[in-house]
């Protein structure tokens, strides 16, 4: 199994090593750092508006330039959260608790070095993860029928909408918006037009782009201004890049070795369950590491393994939810849902066969994850002063370059205006959503995977006679569908048995 | 604002499935599942889930001693995360709904719209111009040589970019740019 693992990494060195393919990848991770950099701008939203301009290049090279992107921004989003408390990205929420104390207490040099390096340990033991796990789980897969991929699809969406907490309800409404978005259109399987009101604009159905690029770019954009980003005065804890105090002490290496190792697993494991992602990999990877130390109490006053386990956390997950998107093309977040999008646009059939059919694109992908890591670690020690120099831009100037490369880029996908109107609406939905507490994730993901649930929901019912028992005959159908049977019923037992209690815990 | 867009949803979801149902068929004549069959059920599912939350929040209302139209209503509700994390920081509640800027929404919203009428009309290049001066004229008062030398150089960067080296031609306006 080593010796395939390094074959296969060697196969995917040669493919992404290339002058071409690793000027996109600098750029991509640069790019992803940036975005990381600026609230209320995520990883999905940067994919979706690249999208465009990666139309003159090579599919592998293209993806791979959007993938530098996808986890570029978890270094990046590091940055803001330990210097001006804000995390850049969702998934580097748990990194202000302990980071920005450290930069509080003077410590924001060595606080940004031990980021970095967590980072880098975390996103490359993710990357040796996938080789092992992803054609693994590809030949695995293969023997799936319809029933089981509808079940995966909606394992991953339920998964999507659990984590939601209090908001369950509004995740399974956006997650639905999703799948109605994905019927307007031609009906694969008996060419009928659905919800296309006569328009020949919508013959060939919504495109994800547009929507994605609204929901995430203007969406958020939107909020941001709601909250008043804008208006804030940035104020940056000062650091000085020439003084020895920059660097990281012995004893932040020697405290954090095992941290960094924990949280890249939990990290991984969590990014690996569809649904899950970074997010909520970075929060585990931390409160697991309060938990067993030995002393809780320094954590969340400037603990250096409190920023180094959702870090190593957040990257080693970032590099998990790519093992259910290449190996069953099941996207488990809504970066990755636009990554998956990507694929497609670039006529790549995502699914086991993949891996099998493609496997110069599979392999070059991951060996450039591996690359990847580590242009990003020499950029985010070298390049701190010219990223810091960027949290130094008001958002109001920000605000301007969004909104063209949001419509600019919506416009030139297929010169058309009603995909640029598309965009506005969607980014007008993708703001009431996030102010009420609604999923932009979960909508893009529906909308990703809408056709492929529908016609894996038919096909089953096809072959079955419309019997839903093909969900529990075959052994990997029925342990899918216990799994999901208990993830929507046993919430609802334990509310019925504790009462209160259970909510509060919840919570 | 919470209960409108609730209501919005609810009575969307309404009339996608009766739309649906009226214009695509459940089942074949065959019997097996046809073009209507998982709208049919996404549409199902959409009216019990935004139904129960538009219950939800009337209930919060009544118990909140608000109307539909009253203010509290009518005004934008942020989710309970970010009122916990903004009151974290040590705001207060009022606090926070004071540093909303609902306005300035409406402004980027409605510039957004004007740049999508004014590029067939005015051209790619002369239409990011006119939206950024716009724009930055009333987000960002009084700097007019920032806001004119920024309004000039990011609209020809992008047309560069886009136009020129990606070759994803831009729209052409009156005057010909």
């Amino acid at each position: 199994m080593l010796a395939d693992m390094i074959a296969n990494l060697g196969f995917g060195l040669s493919v992404a090593i290339t002058p071409t393919n690793l000027l996109f990848l600098m750029i991509g991770a640069f790019v992803g750092m940036i975005v990381g950099l600026f609230p209320g701008f995520g990883p999905a939203a940067g994919i979706a508006v690249l999208i465009p301009m990666t139309f003159g290049l090579e599919p592998t090279t293209a993806i791979i330039m959007l993938a530098g992107i996808y986890y570029g921004s978890m270094y990046g989003g590091t940055i803001t959260s330990i210097l001006i408390n804000t995390p850049g990205e969702s998934a580097t929420v748990a990194s202000t608790l302990d980071g920005y104390p450290l930069a509080q207490k003077g410590r924001a040099g060595p606080a940004l070095v031990m980021q970095a390096i967590a980072s880098f340990v975390g996103g490359t033991i993710g990357v040796i993860l996938i080789c092992a796990l992803a054609p693994t789980l590809a030949g695995f897969a293969a023997s799936f029928g319809p029933s089981e991929y509808f079940l995966i699809i909606f394992f991953g969406l339920l998964l999507l909408t659990t984590m939601m907490g209090e908001n369950k309800l509004n995740g399974i409404v956006s997650a639905l918006l999703g799948f109605v978005i994905a019927m307007v259109g031609v009906d694969v399987m008996s060419g009928v037009q659905r919800f296309t009101f006569g328009s020949s604009e919508l013959i060939g159905g919504i495109y994800f782009v547009p929507v994605a690029i609204g929901l995430f770019g203007i969406g958020e954009l939107l909020y941001c201004v709601y909250i008043g980003q804008h208006k804030k005065e940035v104020k940056r804890v000062k650091l000085s890049f020439t003084s020895s105090d920059f660097w990281p002490d012995k004893k932040d290496y020697t405290e954090s070795k095992y941290t960094v190792l924990r949280g890249s697993i939990i990290g991984f494991i969590a990014g690996v369950l569809p649904g899950s992602g970074a997010t909520i990999g970075s929060i585990l990877g931390y409160s697991i590491e309060k938990k067993i130390a030995k002393d809780p109490e320094k954590f969340g006053k400037g603990e250096m393994r409190g920023l180094v386990a959702p870090e190593a956390a957040n990257n080693a997950a970032s590099s998990g939810a790519m093992v259910p998107l290449l190996s069953l093309g099941i996207p488990g977040s809504g970066a990755t849902a636009v990554l998956l999008g990507a694929f497609m646009m670039w006529g790549l059939q995502p699914g086991p066969m993949l891996i099998i059919n493609d496997p110069g694109f599979v392999w070059g992908l991951i060996a450039s994850m591996y690359l990847g890591n580590m242009v990003l670690i020499l950029l985010s020690i070298a390049a701190i002063p010219l990223f810091v120099k960027f949290l130094d831009i008001p958002y109001v100037m920000v605000l301007p370059i969004v909104v063209l490369l949001c419509v600019i880029g919506t416009y030139t996908l297929h010169f058309s205006m009603v995909e640029t109107w598309m965009l506005l609406v969607a980014g007008l939905l993708g703001f009431c959503m996030k102010l009420y507490g609604y999923s932009p994730a979960a909508t893009v993901l529906a909308l990703v995977l809408g056709s492929m649930a529908e016609e894996n929901l038919l096909q089953s019912l096809i072959i079955s006679g419309g019997s839903p028992s093909i969900f529990f005959e075959r052994p990997i159908s029925l342990l899918l569908s216990l799994i999901v049977i208990t993830v929507i019923v046993l919430p609802v037992v334990l509310r019925m048995i504790f009462g209160k209690r259970y909510e509060k815990k919840a919570l | 604002m919470r209960f409108w867009f609730s209501l919005g949803l609810f009575v969307f979801s309404f009339a996608y499935f009766f739309y649906g149902m009226n214009t695509l068929n459940f089942l074949t004549p065959s019997g097996r599942p046809g073009p209507g069959y998982f709208p049919g059920l996404v549409g199902v599912g959409l009216i019990l889930v935004t139904g129960i939350n538009l219950v939800k929040d009337i209930l919060v209302m009544r118990e909140s001693g608000a109307t539909i139209f009253s203010l509290s209503a009518l005004s934008g509700t942020t989710s309970v995360s970010q009122e916990v994390m903004d009151t974290d920081k040590g705001d207060t509640k009022a606090d926070v709904q004071q540093n909303h800027h609902p306005k300035d929404v409406m402004i980027v919203v409605s510039l957004v719209a004007a740049l999508i009428l004014m590029l067939t009309h005015l051209g790619g290049l002369l239409s990011m111009v006119v939206f950024m001066l716009l724009l930055l004229s009333v987000m960002n008062p009084r700097m007019w040589t920032k806001n004119i030398s920024y309004s000039l150089l990011l609209p020809l960067f992008l047309y560069l970019l886009f136009d020129v080296w990606l070759n994803a031609s831009l729209p052409i306006g009156i005057f010909g740019i």
